[in-house]
């Protein structure tokens, strides 16, 4: 990953941000398409500023669904953000909806 | 949950196959996770979303493209792999090391030049008599010596030397040690091309009568601190002063680390010779030398039979010093090496094996990543760099168990081991443990690699693993693991029918009847020097010792003797033997004699089949009287009765001639399995000249454990002859166990490596029948649907492994057959072609084929033809 960030990679750094944690939540904030979103925690994975675990497996039966994969920001990816925040200052005018609640649901 | 997520998730799942194999189950889960809990809006993003992340995926493998990557790859690959891994590194670590090991030893004794000057040309001279005993230790003749050394054409020098233990010490008061010392000619130092560290070395006409002596690195430490003072002191040995006039560098140990003293004087006949070539010279052209010139000496008549067994010409044979001393350790060596170098392929083998294996599994895996655009090249890369990983993560086991096993090698080492102090880890030792580590890794991954090259993405996407009806021989990764499996068996038939070999010779050297009985005997040697003792007063503390040992609860007889069974020394003795009747011609007669206590049969325990052993009635004053064994009589007294024949034989000066009063069982005096050899006993007691040796040795039998009165032998001995110090206290038994250390050490290897190659072999032949039983899946079931029976269908898979055992164990006994004639240094008592070794090995490894087969046949019997088929 190269040292610009491109725009979805800061979107979706600024979604976890704001507390989204997993794929189809970060779509539903971001509102990029899936094809890219994945590829993209991917990318941010392999670069450091990101980090995914897998939910605990009570969490998951609780809802009754599989565990899902969570990606939480790294200290890296909070100091990408800022700079990518800068570049591209759209994103800091997004408004801010609340993180549904974890267990989220269908 | 809907039709729709129902039909999402069976998508995925089936996408899921074309991801990466390292991260489908991830995938899969991470997928499945949000298709289960979307808002059903958002589930038609999946069907975009999932295979541009699968394309991802890939195309984020084919740009991560350093070696960086390749690395991290490859370890991700191997983590995936755990049990795979591990036996791959262990195999590597174990294989690597035990051969290097061996290896080591093998240049550090066999190869590693003598630590003497240009001692390539260094040689030892015996010689011989046409028509004489071949096994005998190699002797020079002094005349043979003094008739060379000074004219030759061949050699620069020609050296003598005797070494004998003897009792040293370095103050008068002490009571001296047990020690080594050598007798030399006084060249023996300038041949072998060594000064000494300390002092000069003896001048050229240096006579034993200048009392002078040259020690040890370990004796000037061990007797005077390492101090320079040391210089013409006193150092007394078997009660003769001498004068320290050297001392030897640290790393002089010749002729073996045991020497701590060397002298000049070597008075004795026989003598070992040890010359150097002039340069250009060959060992053949010193021999033919050395013939020629020892044929112009006297013969040695009755002597020359006596040593020899033969009075025929001369014949001198010159070997390379470096041979000839390591000459007993040399096929032994060779040997373990070839195993260890056999067990580490077999090993290699089956990793390749798995390897093979899992290429096949890989298949769709590499189609796709060259579907992508990773060349093959860079996918070739890619198996060298996972391998490389495999190889180098052996070769670190590997070096710390080289080096943790070159420091045990020291106690494993029998006495007596030739050169064990040149065995030493260096740096090439290490660089071949890290070179048969990669190599191999890379050989087990040049499989997958000749695989992959084949892979063509059609074949490759239109077939499923579990799909072709075949499989097993049918295709090439099938026939090419049946041949590498069969190898392993091969391998596995040879190592055990060697073991075999080897383990029924342990047996029979340690079964064999010796003609005594070696349980309930104490023994010791008694050194008793002439300096000390005359003759008479030797025979006089003998007596006492055995009179109060016999007074000992416990003790059923006592007895004493020159020589005792095992240790391989002889006094042999040869007479003409007149004819049975008129007009026959004299016989020349050869034998090994011994003078014993009266009643050294009974301590023995040996046989006296007719007439009767001594007894008090032989005194001084009465006839000589001796006993003879089976084989004096088997080889010279067929033509007449034994008891009473009288022998014109000469114990002592006063005897004329002795008459045979009884005949003892054969007794086998060193391995036990030698042919016994005419042997005269003759009773000391009737000895004027005492005993033939100053060294004499004690038997003594009990009733207990022997073991348990050493300590009353001790103080009896101390309280009878102070001035003689006991020693090589210790049971007979156990005086056979340090005699079988190298035997016994030698099978428990080998067994220890037939038994591992065995074992490979059978987790090699379980995996292939496992991974067949999987792959024909699909054709077993169609061959269950058509009516076979479990038990046709398990004794199919059986059968399969039965054929591939059959034919790697006929190679095997095939390569076992040709090579067992090198075994025949180390095999005694059963022939090298024993049929029992040649059955037993066989049997044992279709026993573990048999049960390596079961599961994987009880596998195929169970297989369920409706789900299968149906899937």
């Amino acid at each position: 990953m190269g040292a610009r960030l491109s725009y979805s990679a800061v979107a979706i750094l600024n979604a976890l941000a704001e507390g989204r944690r997993y794929g189809f939540d970060i779509i539903d904030f971001t509102g990029l398409p899936s094809a890219t979103v994945y590829p993209t925690l991917g990318k941010l994975e392999d670069a450091g500023f990101v980090s995914s675990t897998w939910e605990a497996h009570a969490t998951a039966v609780r809802s009754k669904r599989p565990p899902r994969r969570n990606y939480e920001l790294r200290a890296a990816g909070k100091r990408a953000l800022s700079e990518g925040l800068e570049r591209f200052r759209l994103l800091r005018d997004v408004p801010t909806t609340p993180a549904p609640d974890k267990a989220g649901g269908r | 949950m809907t039709a729709k997520r129902e039909r999402l998730l069976a998508f995925l799942r089936f996408l899921s196959r074309f991801a990466p194999p390292w991260q489908q189950d991830e995938w899969l889960r991470e997928w499945s996770a949000e298709v289960e809990s979307a808002p059903s809006a958002r589930l038609a993003s999946v069907i975009i979303g999932a295979p541009a992340h699968v394309l991802w995926l890939w195309r984020r493998q084919s740009q991560l493209d350093s070696i960086g990557a390749d690395v991290r790859y490859g370890l991700r690959a191997l983590r995936r792999r755990p049990a795979f891994t591990l036996t791959a590194i262990g195999t590597l670590a174990v294989g690597a090391s035990a051969t290097t090991t061996l290896a080591t030893i093998i240049s550090g004794v066999l190869l590693k030049p003598l630590p003497f000057p240009e001692s390539d040309r260094l040689v030892r001279v015996s010689e011989t008599r046409e028509g004489a005993a071949a096994d005998r230790h190699p002797v020079l003749v002094r005349e043979t010596l003094l008739a060379w050394r000074d004219h030759s054409t061949t050699l620069t020098s020609l050296a003598g030397y005797s070494g004998a233990a003897a009792t040293s010490r370095a103050d008068v008061s002490e009571s001296g040690d047990r020690v080594r010392v050598v007798g030399m000619t006084a060249n023996l130092f300038g041949t072998l091309g060594v000064r000494p560290a300390l002092g000069t070395g003896p001048a050229p006409d240096a006579q034993s009568a200048d009392r002078a002596v040259w020690l040890s690195d370990a004796a000037w430490r061990r007797y005077y601190q390492r101090s320079p003072a040391a210089l013409g002191r006193s150092f007394w040995i078997d009660g003769e002063t001498y004068s320290v006039a050297g001392v030897m560098t640290p790393d002089f140990a010749f002729p073996d680390p045991d020497t701590i003293a060397w002298i000049v004087g070597a008075e004795v006949r026989f003598l070992d010779g040890v010359g150097r070539l002039r340069p250009g010279i060959t060992a053949a052209q010193a021999a033919d030398e050395g013939t020629a010139r020892s044929r112009t000496t006297p013969g040695l008549g009755q002597l020359g039979i006596a040593v020899f067994g033969s009075n025929g010409p001369a014949r001198v044979i010159v070997v390379p010093l470096l041979s000839a001393l390591t000459e007993a350790a040399r096929p032994s060596l060779l040997m373990l090496f070839v195993a260890a170098a056999l067990l580490f392929a077999t090993g290699v083998a089956n990793v390749a094996s798995l390897q093979l294996a899992h290429a096949a599994s890989r298949r769709r895996e590499f189609a796709i990543r060259s579907a992508l655009g990773a060349g093959s090249t860079r996918t070739i890369r890619q198996l060298v760099v996972e391998h490389a990983i495999l190889g180098a993560a052996g070769a670190a086991v590997a070096v710390i168990l080289t080096l943790w096993w070159n420091r045990l090698l020291p106690d494993w080492l029998p006495d007596g081991f030739p050169r064990a102090s040149e065995v030493t880890i260096d740096t090439r030792a290490l660089l071949l443990t890290l070179a048969l580590s990669l190599g191999a890794s890379q050989a087990f991954g040049l499989l997958p690699l000749w695989f992959v090259r084949r892979v063509r993405l059609a074949d490759a996407m239109a077939e499923d693993g579990t799909a072709p009806a075949g499989g097993g021989l049918r295709t090439h990764s099938g026939r090419l693991r049946a041949a590498i499996l069969a190898a392993q068996v091969g391998v596995a038939t040879l190592l055990l029918v060697g073991a075999a070999l080897l383990g029924r010779s342990l047996h029979a050297l340690s079964m064999s009847d010796r003609g005594y009985d070696l349980s309930h005997l104490l023994t010791a040697q008694l050194p008793m020097p002439q300096h000390d003792f005359t003759r008479l007063e030797r025979i006089a503390a003998l007596d006492g010792i055995i009179a109060r040992m016999e007074q000992v609860p416990g003790v059923t007889h006592a007895a004493a003797s020159d020589i005792l069974p095992l240790v391989p020394l002889e006094f042999p003795r040869s007479f003409d033997l007149p004819p049975a009747g008129p007009g026959g011609a004299p016989r020349p007669v050869k034998a090994a004699s011994r003078s014993v206590s009266r009643n050294y049969f009974a301590a023995l325990g040996m046989r006296v089949a007719e007439g009767r052993g001594f007894t008090d009635a032989d005194r001084m004053e009465s006839p000589p009287s001796i006993v003879v064994n089976r084989a004096f009589v088997r080889t010279y007294l067929t033509d007449r009765p034994a008891l009473g024949t009288s022998l014109p034989i000469r114990f002592s000066r006063e005897w004329t001639s002795a008459t045979i009063v009884g005949v003892a069982d054969d007794v086998r005096q060193q391995t036990g399995l030698e042919t016994a050899s005419p042997q005269i006993f003759a009773c000391y007691c009737q000895m004027a000249q005492g005993l033939l040796g100053d060294t004499p040795a004690l038997a003594i039998r009990t009733t207990g454990d022997p073991a348990a009165l050493a300590p009353t032998l001790r103080a009896i001995v101390h309280e009878v002859a102070p001035a003689s110090g006991l020693t090589s206290v210790m049971t007979m038994e156990t005086r056979l166990k340090e005699q079988l250390a190298v035997p016994r050490l030698l099978a428990g290897l080998v067994v220890a490596i037939g038994a591992a190659a065995l074992f490979i072999a059978a987790v090699g032949l379980a995996g292939v029948l496992a991974h067949q039983v999987a792959t024909r899946s699909r054709e077993l079931s169609i061959r269950a649907a058509l009516g076979a029976s479990r038990r046709q269908i398990a004794g199919g898979v059986v059968r399969g492994a039965l054929t591939v055992t059959l034919v790697g164990a006929s190679i095997g006994l095939v390569a076992a057959f040709v090579l067992a004639r090198w075994l025949s240094t180390v095999v005694t008592g059963v022939g090298v072609h024993d049929p029992i070794a040649f059955v037993a090995g066989p049997l044992v490894l279709l026993v573990v084929v048999f049960i390596a087969s079961a599961a994987p046949a009880r596998r195929a019997a169970a297989i369920d033809p409706a789900k299968t088929l149906r899937a």
